[in-house]
């Protein structure tokens, strides 16, 4: 056939197929092929092994994905497994990844330090004499299990279910454990939330529901971060490289950032604000916006809920937007560019420059605040909360270039068993009342809470968390770890040794990434995915036809993965099924059966990711093997704006809207695979679920919200005791300089290293060769204010508990009259079990309530079976500045307020580099200071006799019976 | 509509993956079975490198500077480079959007100026390169792939002739600097210009090197063609310059059979093929005891080789 005609055919059949609603080519171009392995030949892949060079020998690998375990991100990873000895020689990016697209920051390819580590645990440990003696002996996991599961099973059957305590660092299978132990029916999940990303969370949750932002990066015209964090840690990699395809595309990009961090340097504008003064800085783009309505009109008028703040809060105003217009202006007035001058120190001329900047963004403004400023400050939610209020205003919620809501980019896949109830009981070790709006478990609080108050854990497990190094006041959580009073038996599930497991009774190894399964789905851009993370030696040996039914069968010694794990455990304790949680783990296809992993991941990849079993038949293999294939599926691309979804007739069933525009409908909810948490949001009277809102005369799914809208008025910090913060406003932080004393200087501690892992990175040799020290950033001005410090010279910085030694760096990269000191750095070992790469020796001494730390040896070289180890040129570790750190409990979102007031000296005579010295009375006069000073009860402001909003997000939602506080009235169905 | 507009997208989209959408095109085009992912892996991962840098680049390799004079062509024609600017299918893609342009623009001096944009772009980033390129696919891969490569080949020299022959060589070509006797510059540079196609005006994939091995009884060393070259020559030059020698030849003939309508860019190819034959040709003559011109890094090389 002629060319011609060939084009008049092609023209025709795309014009019917588009008439017919369908997509004639398959969308945006793939074409990036030129830097991965193609994956047809992941199976048989050949490369030249660099290590014998200038000899060209050839390597045989089989390729097999998993996802990265060293961060929130998933990254995916490709492990180059060699055929000749089925051992893992490397990782790199995994192109079928849509997170991360084959690329990878340091921290995913140094997996391999952490496979090959030396002294990594391997086998299960048992605790020999007294806790924290550091004697340990080699136990069978039978005997482990047994004795873990039978204190659970008594407690269980003695009704101390809320004596077993799951507390987990970095997270693994999206909601696993918060199912288990939903099944349990045990209130013992405890996360790291509030040392992390509570405040941002509580932020973005009082808006919309929905507790976290996915900004579309690549898309936006204004690209706007609040971060001394964010684009160096917490999904770092998936959102650097989409902020860089963003600034190609000619965004620009704004950082508020008192340091200059990798983020700031990459900055179109860097405000280097004082440290908690951001929501004024973001209140002054807002007043401008809305002073010269520059904002969306029709967007605030559709989606935010003016007309209850009017009718609740200016009953004196018609119930008209342009009244509502008219207060937003007076509202605001005063966050003029001159008042968040006063507050930031950044000029009010550049202040409007950068306004401006913001104002052209139209709905393409991707904003983004998680740590950071959030994470630092008393108030700090407030900082999420103004950030979003830029969006809110410019209508940049959920469209292209835009913000969107987290849940609506994730994907959770409904697994095999869901427990139909959750616990009846709350655990008030996690959840007291003082702080009833808090986001996630006031988990950093522990010891204080267990000193004042009394109680028992029974059974405690860290899993792959490090709370005596990573939580602010690691002193008292040592106190708390080695009082077998307090604590019945502590269980460490960790892949390396940390400074809490010296106070384990089990330390129990459990994998890194290549070395269990997970699914992830994580909201970084706008689509939703799910990857896989799988054990890789087990995938190999099953493309090589030997299949394998247990992943200790082919991880390193004898080291776990936690879904098999906690199979196990559960079957122990309730071996009969008795307790009725073994069904939760039960096999289907085989009743009576455990079930099995393949099984549970069969069964979730073959009817919980719509699209996946199409896309395995057209390769001939199932959605699993698919899965173990690939490592990745995207499930959607373009989400688009949800909440501007008309709610179909078929769920419009019966319904009646309410004042306020709520829409309900007999309509039951329809199963959905997905089953990501959202807010509980409460029926009508007559128990009809909420379906929608009205808008404009259509019925709009709207935000899981109380009303349905963007809530730029909360009733919840309205009505529970907050009601002059129930608008977005500013706070002063507890380090604002009218909380300081005249020597003070804020202490800014929440950035991390973009090369280092928390509290994994000891061992990973590469990582630690890139970075390996923490010292005390020093703006010149308040080095020759302090005497003439220079580079190098010894520091002491005072805390109001204690004090801690180490070395200034003197730099212009910081605001004067603030310090800064990373995290990750200053890992410690009492004796000779540890990480020798990345860890000192150290002695702990006990004056009072005193507790002095200091250095017996620092790192170096050492002989090891990794001839690298006699290589380290460096001895430097770095010092542990948190175990200085008081407690400050945020009254509302509960976060630690990581930022410090400190005084900064030279050394004394008798100072050694890592010395660390701390008063646990001062830590604990300080935990209730904030206790009494700033805490507003449940007890006091519960509106309605419950000890917390039902609707907010919680893990592990208790049965809604346990939201009662003793002696009240029951709270109304 | 004019009617290529839509072959040439169509033609584009079975350069990238095969997906579900490629069985339905290659129906329409009754390019015979579907395109499958082992056939595209091996055709475009494999052998023949779809990015037009590959053949118009000096060095022979993906990226450099002719990466660069395509994406800025992208941005002079007020788009933003995609990530790989110089895709096959990226390249083919923006050709489209060009040409429907220039055909459904109402002011007839805008017209005239997308016309020219589309012509020149036809001409300097497509026609420049593509038909060497697709001629090549004779015998490699599936005849799915053949198929395409022979159709996509009628469609850009129609589209060539629609737009007229271009007044000067494509700057690409006008570039590219000549294969380098090894005599003067030593044998990396020889070895890499021969696998240049820009320089050596042959296209020569890992098929060829199993073919030229076959013909000529040399083994055959795994890993990249210049490796597998070099093996060749330590094995044994003169033959090895003798094959090569023919190669040059039948590329010399591939170049002036195969490209009516191609003008000077034609002849700009066959000159380069000739020229190579006959740098073969008097290495051949001259150093048939051995090439004197392996410089000492290749005897290294070769030394270690043995010494395994």
């Amino acid at each position: 056939m002629s060319v011609d005609k060939l084009s008049a055919r092609v023209s025709a059949a795309r014009e019917e197929t588009e008439a017919r609603g369908e997509t004639f080519y398959p969308g945006p171009s793939r074409i990036h092929l030129a830097s991965f392995p193609p994956k047809e030949r992941w199976n048989d892949w050949v490369e030249l092994d660099s290590k014998a060079w200038p000899k060209r020998v050839e390597k045989r690998y089989t390729l097999v994905p998993t996802a990265c375990f060293n961060c929130e991100s998933g990254c995916g990873l490709l492990a180059y497994v060699d055929k000749d000895t089925l051992q893992v020689r490397k990782f790199e990016g995994n192109p079928e990844h849509p997170g991360s697209r084959g690329r990878n920051c340091a921290k995913g390819p140094a997996t391999i330090n952490q496979v090959t580590d030396p002294d990594r645990i391997l086998y299960p440990l048992k605790r020999v004499g007294e806790r924290g003696e550091g004697r340990w002996e080699r136990v069978s996991w039978d005997e482990a299990l047994d004795d873990i599961a039978g204190r659970i099973a008594r407690a269980m059957d003695e009704d101390r279910r809320n004596e077993i305590m799951y507390h987990v660092g970095r997270p693994g299978e999206d909601g696993y454990t918060e199912r288990m132990l939903a099944g349990w029916g045990v209130d013992g999940h405890n996360s790291h939330t509030n040392i992390c990303s509570s405040g941002a969370r509580a932020g973005y949750a009082f808006w919309m529901g929905m507790d976290r932002p996915s900004p579309d990066h690549a898309n936006a015209r204004v690209i706007l971060l609040v971060s001394s964090h964010l684009e160096t840690g917490h999904y770092f990699n998936p959102h650097a490289q989409r902020i860089i395809e963003g600034k190609k595309n000619g965004a620009k990009l704004i950082v508020l950032d008192t340091r200059l961090s990798n983020t700031a340097t990459h900055a179109d504008h860097w405000l280097s604000t004082y440290p908690g003064s951001e929501a004024a800085v973001l209140l002054s783009f807002a007043n401008y916006l809305i002073q010269n309505d520059l904002y969306d009109r029709d967007f605030v008028r559709r989606w935010w809920n003016w007309k209850e703040y009017l009718q609740e809060q200016r009953p004196d105003l018609p119930v008209t937007f342009e009244a509502f217009e008219s207060d937003l202006k007076a509202l605001y007035a005063e966050y003029t560019f001159e008042f968040a001058e006063k507050e930031s120190g950044v000029d009010a001329e550049t202040l409007a420059e950068v306004a401006a900047v913001v104002a052209t963004a139209g709905t393409r403004l991707a904003a983004h605040n998680w740590r950071s400023a959030a994470a630092g400050n008393m108030g700090g939610w407030q900082v999420a909360r103004t950030l979003f209020m830029l969006n809110t205003l410019l209508g940049a919620v959920a469209t292209e270039g835009g913000t969107f809501p987290s849940a609506w980019n994730k994907f959770v896949p409904r697994p095999i068993h869901l427990p139909a109830r959750h616990p009846d009981q709350w655990n008030d070790l996690t959840w007291p009342q003082e702080w009833p709006l808090s986001l996630m478990e006031m988990s950093f609080l522990l010891p204080h809470l267990m000193k004042e108050r009394g109680g028992y854990i029974d059974t405690y497990f860290t899993r792959v968390y490090n709370p005596v190094w990573t939580n602010p006041d690691g002193f008292s959580w040592i106190e708390l770890l080695a009082d077998e009073e307090k604590i019945g038996l502590h269980v460490a599930l960790t892949p390396t040794w940390n400074e809490s497991a010296y106070f384990a009774d089990y330390i129990l190894p459990m994998g890194h990434s290549s070395e269990r399964h997970d699914t992830m789905s994580l909201e970084q851009y706008d689509g939703s995915w799910v990857a896989f993370r799988q054990p890789v030696l087990r995938a190999a040996r099953e493309r090589a036809g030997q299949p394998v039914t247990d992943t200790r069968e082919v991880n390193p010694g004898e080291v776990w993965e936690e879904n098999e794990f906690w199979i196990d455990l559960t079957w122990r304790i309730d071996p009969d099924g008795s307790k009725g949680i073994r069904q939760f783990f039960e096999s289907r296809r085989s009743p009576g059966q455990k079930l099995t992993l393949d099984e549970y991941y069969g069964y979730m990849f073959e009817n919980s990711l719509p699209g996946l079993p199409e896309e395995a038949a057209r390769e001939g293999i199932t959605p699993l093997e698919y899965m173990r294939r690939y490592g990745a599926f995207q499930v959607q691309q373009k989400v688009g704006q949800r909440y501007e979804e008309e709610v179909p007739a078929a769920e419009l069933v019966n319904t009646d809207t309410d004042e306020m525009d709520r829409v309900f409908t007999e309509a039951p909810k329809p199963a959905g695979p997905n089953v990501v948490p959202f807010p509980a949001i409460s029926p009508d009277d007559q128990g009809r679920r909420r379906v929608g809102v009205r808008v404009d005369g259509s019925i709009r799914r709207g935000f899981p919200t109380p009303t349905g809208r963007l809530e730029f008025w909360s009733r919840t910090l309205d009505q529970w005791g907050w009601p002059e913060l129930a608008i977005p406003t500013y706070i002063k932080s507890h380090v604002h300089r009218q909380n300081l004393d005249r020597e003070e200087m804020p202490l800014i501690s929440t950035f991390r290293l973009p090369v280092q892992i928390h509290t994994r990175s000891a061992n990973s040799k590469w990582l630690a060769e890139i970075a390996h020290t923490n010292p005390l950033w020093l703006h010149p001005v308040d080095a020759n204010r302090l005497g003439g410090i220079r580079t190098g010279d010894l520091l002491r910085v005072e805390t109001r508990i204690g004090h801690f030694v180490l070395k200034a760096w003197v730099t212009e990269g910081i605001r004067p009259g603030v310090v800064a000191c990373s995290h990750h750095m200053g890992r410690w070992k009492l004796g000779e079990q540890g990480q020798r790469l990345g860890m000192a020796t150290v002695g702990i001494e006990t004056e009072g309530s005193g507790r002095k730390m200091s250095w017996k040896k620092g790192g170096g070289p050492y002989e090891s079976t990794d001839p690298d180890t006699s290589r380290v040129w460096w001895t430097d570790v770095g010092v542990h500045q948190n175990l200085t750190f008081q407690v400050n409990p945020d009254p509302i979102s509960g976060m630690h307020c990581w930022h410090q007031a400190v005084r900064v000296t030279r050394a004394r005579p008798d100072d050694r580099y890592g010395d660390v010295w701390v008063d646990l009375d001062k830590a604990h006069e300080a935990y209730r200071k904030w206790l009494t000073d700033t805490t507003r009860s449940a007890r006091d402001h519960s509106p309605d006799g419950t000890r917390r909003p039902y609707w907010l997000l919680r893990p592990v939602r208790p049965e809604k019976e346990a939201y009662q506080l003793p002696d009240s009235e029951t709270v109304q169905a | 509509m004019r009617s290529n507009v839509e072959l040439i997208r169509a033609l584009g989209v079975l350069s990238e993956a095969p997906g579900s959408e490629h069985v339905r095109l290659a129906e329409l085009l009754e390019l015979g079975d579907a395109p499958d992912p082992e056939s595209y892996a091996n055709v475009f991962l494999l052998q023949l490198y779809p990015y037009s840098s590959v053949y118009v680049g000096s060095e022979g390799m993906l990226g450099g500077e002719a990466r660069d004079r395509v994406a800025g062509a992208w941005t002079a024609l007020g788009r933003t480079p995609p990530a790989e600017p110089d895709h096959l299918g990226a390249l083919l893609g923006l050709y489209a959007a060009l040409a429907e342009h220039s055909e459904t623009e109402s002011d007839p001096a805008e017209r005239a100026l997308w016309g020219a944009a589309a012509s020149g772009f036809l001409w300097e980033h497509l026609l420049s390169w593509a038909i060497p390129y697709l001629r090549r696919f004779e015998g490699i891969g599936s005849p799915a792939y053949g198929a395409w490569a022979r159709l996509l080949a009628d469609t850009l020299l129609d589209e060539g002739r629609r737009h007229g022959p271009p007044a000067t060589l494509p700057l690409h070509l006008r570039c590219a600097p000549a294969l380098e006797d090894p005599r003067d510059s030593g044998s990396d540079a020889f070895l890499s210009g021969l696998l240049a196609p820009v320089r050596s005006g042959m296209v020569m994939t890992r098929a060829d090197l199993a073919r030229g091995a076959g013909e000529i009884g040399l083994g055959l060393r795994l890993g990249e063609r210049r490796f597998a070259l070099e093996a060749f020559f330590s094995q044994d030059a003169p033959r090895t310059l003798e094959w090569l020698s023919g190669e040059a030849d039948a590329w010399t003939r591939l170049h002036v059979e195969g490209s009516e309508g191609l003008g000077p860019i034609a002849d700009f190819w066959s000159a380069r093929a000739r020229a190579t034959g006959d740098l073969l040709q008097s290495l051949s003559e001259s150093e048939a005891g051995g090439p004197g011109w392996m410089d000492d890094a290749m005897k290294e090389r070769e030394a270690a080789d043995a010494r395994d």
